[in-house]
């Protein structure tokens, strides 16, 4: 397995004709997707009855916080009654009718529909460019050896890096032209950086990142997968804990604590003596 | 060429604090103040730095923007129209909301408040949740004067935005103007909500509350903004007008009986049982506590502040 006992000499025609465009056309097609991304991009929309929907959650949840006893009873205990019918009568609900269809299909609900649409758009900007130059690679140049890395490796590396070729013999380092492909497609992000600055669309991986994110739920005000029920559920445990909040004055006796404060001292029975003085 | 005491990467750093300054007084710490804003300054260090600095894309745009807000600001119109071109043409009118606001604004300037309107209306079409956008129409509704058409979008505005602290700030300050004080205070109850530590919302809404005539509550809050701020002048102030007048009234309503100190009477007036009257020794010494706090704090000034002194002094007088 020695150095010597596999001389092999690359045809410098490999190099100018098989190494070197693989690499270019990898770069290229990572700048054309990144342009053509930003075409198909369309700016997410937002919605007026969606914000409306969380804002009234989060209205209700710092009603009940300790923020809402700064307030004075009588302004508290009217907001949250009507905060409280509001979530009964569902008046805050994105579309209130959905609210007791059950379970509903996300087909239905336009918004989530232009979310799975940009999702295909994007995935499609991915997956075919890659699959084209995959079988042009595996068409044209399977079973060629481009390069040999000038370190040594151990025998796991065979799989990643001698993809298409079958050979139990052949030193690790060597590296096939499959192999090559991959290296590229995970390797190219820094440069795309380097050429379309932070945030370019060039590399795959970013959109397999969001793809993972869009299925967990609770990812802030953009959660386009949301299901419509379980927003009226939310609504209506909210509107449970809003029924159970106390209101205890903060004001309570602040104007005790502000004399304190000043260090003035005050005998509530003697305040008419306090006067003539 | 350079404008005086100029250095690019201050005059960067500043415009870009600037861009993300806010306008809520609460969130920075009383010593990091974002930097004024100077719109003469902004357009000549911008614009300098626009021809010798090397930005970004994202940043050059930004200063762009900025620079163009500002050259409206001070009055350059033929600048501003330099800088939207630049803009326009790379992010184009027809896809870009954020161009379309910035067009509304050049129309503003050029008092052309129709057109304006307009190009914001069609712009809220197209995305109707651009914040910027929303607030610019209630802004020129209001510097048109039309005071009640601003409030009904504002109202519709904050029925979607709940959490905006300065468009609630913009809708009370609206309802004031047209002395529409129980709705404003209700905007005020929200401000508090939203930001229960700015002791300026506890003080504006004890305002309200003696302006509607809730001597108790007003009472209440002036001491709950002197608590968070000691020594606020304005909440000593109110302090001082609120305990003399909710004085006044009791002693007023007592002659007709001792009975019960004339709280119930005084209560049912406000129309606020669930408020516990402030206790009448109480309402003595903060009304004393305020007047030697005001005096005192205007001595303290020493010579600039000897004639407000004075006044101040003139006043406290007068009210006794």
């Amino acid at each position: 397995m020695g150095q010597d006992a596999q001389q092999i000499f690359l045809d410098p025609a490999i190099r100018d004709w098989v190494l070197i465009p693989i690499m270019l056309v990898m770069v290229l097609v990572g700048v054309l997707r990144h342009h053509a991304t930003q075409l198909l991009n369309s700016t997410p929309k937002g919605n007026l009855k969606g914000m409306r929907e969380s804002a009234a959650l989060l209205r209700a949840r710092t009603l009940r916080s300790p923020a809402g006893f700064i307030l004075p009873f009588p302004a508290f205990a009217c907001r949250r009654t009507y905060l409280a019918s509001a979530f009964e009568a569902g008046s805050y609900l994105k579309n209130p009718q959905a609210a007791n269809s059950g379970p509903a299909n996300p087909m239905t609900d336009p918004a989530g529909m232009e979310a799975m649409m940009d999702m295909m758009k994007k995935n499609m900007a991915m997956i075919v460019p890659q699959t084209l130059i995959m079988s042009w690679i595996t068409f044209f140049f399977s079973g060629f050896v481009l390069i040999k890395l000038p370190f040594p490796l151990t025998l796991r590396f065979k799989a990643m890096l001698q993809r298409g070729i079958e050979t139990a013999d052949m030193d690790v380092t060597w590296v096939s032209s499959l192999s090559w492909y991959f290296l590229n497609l995970f390797g190219l992000r820094s440069i795309f950086t380097l050429i379309l600055g932070e945030d370019n669309a060039a590399g795959g991986l970013q959109d397999m990142n969001q793809m993972q994110m869009m299925g967990m739920p609770g990812m802030g005000a953009q959660q386009p997968m949301q299901q419509p029920g379980e927003v009226a559920n939310m609504f209506k445990s909210e509107k449970e804990f809003l029924e159970l909040a106390q209101h205890e004055w903060a004001l309570m006796g602040v104007e005790a604590r502000v004399l304190e404060l000043y260090g003035v001292k005050v005998d509530a029975t003697e305040g008419e003596e306090k006067k003539n003085v | 060429m350079a404008p005086p005491n100029f250095n690019v990467t201050n005059a960067r750093q500043k415009l870009a604090t600037l861009r993300t300054g806010t306008a809520d007084p609460v969130s920075v710490g009383a010593e990091d103040l974002p930097p004024h804003y100077d719109p003469a300054e902004v357009l000549s260090h911008g614009s300098h730095l626009l021809k010798t600095a090397s930005f970004g894309d994202i940043e050059r745009f930004a200063v762009l923007e900025q620079v163009f807000v500002a050259a409206l600001d001070t009055g350059n119109i033929d600048i501003a129209k330099t800088h939207l071109a630049t803009i326009e043409k790379r992010f184009p009118f027809k896809s870009s909301v954020r161009v379309q606001r910035l067009y509304g604004l050049l129309k503003e300037a050029e008092g052309d408040f129709d057109k304006a309107i307009e190009i914001y209306q069609t712009a809220l079409e197209q995305d109707e949740i651009n914040v910027l956008t929303h607030k610019r129409l209630v802004a020129v509704l209001s510097s048109q004067g039309k005071r009640t058409e601003a409030i009904e979008r504002l109202v519709t505005y904050v029925d979607a935005f709940m959490q905006d602290v300065e468009a609630w700030a913009e809708l009370a300050s609206l309802y004031i103007g047209e002395s529409m004080y129980q709705q404003a205070a209700f905007c005020f109850e929200e401000l508090l909500l939203l930001r229960p530590q700015n002791h300026l919302y506890h003080i504006r809404y004890a305002d309200l509350l003696y302006t509607l005539g809730k001597l108790d509550l007003a009472v209440k809050y002036y001491c709950s903004g002197l608590e968070l701020c000691k020594d606020n002048l304005r909440a000593l102030y109110g302090l001082r007008l609120a305990s003399s007048a909710l004085l006044d009234q009791r002693s007023k309503q007592r002659p007709s009986g001792k009975g019960s100190k004339g709280t119930s009477s005084v209560v049912s007036d406000n129309k606020n049982q669930d408020v516990e009257p402030v206790e009448e020794g109480t309402l003595v010494a903060l009304q004393k506590l305020s007047g030697d706090r005001l005096s005192a704090l205007y001595e303290k000034q020493g010579k600039e502040g000897a004639t407000l002194a004075l006044v101040a002094k003139g006043w406290l007088q007068c009210q006794e």
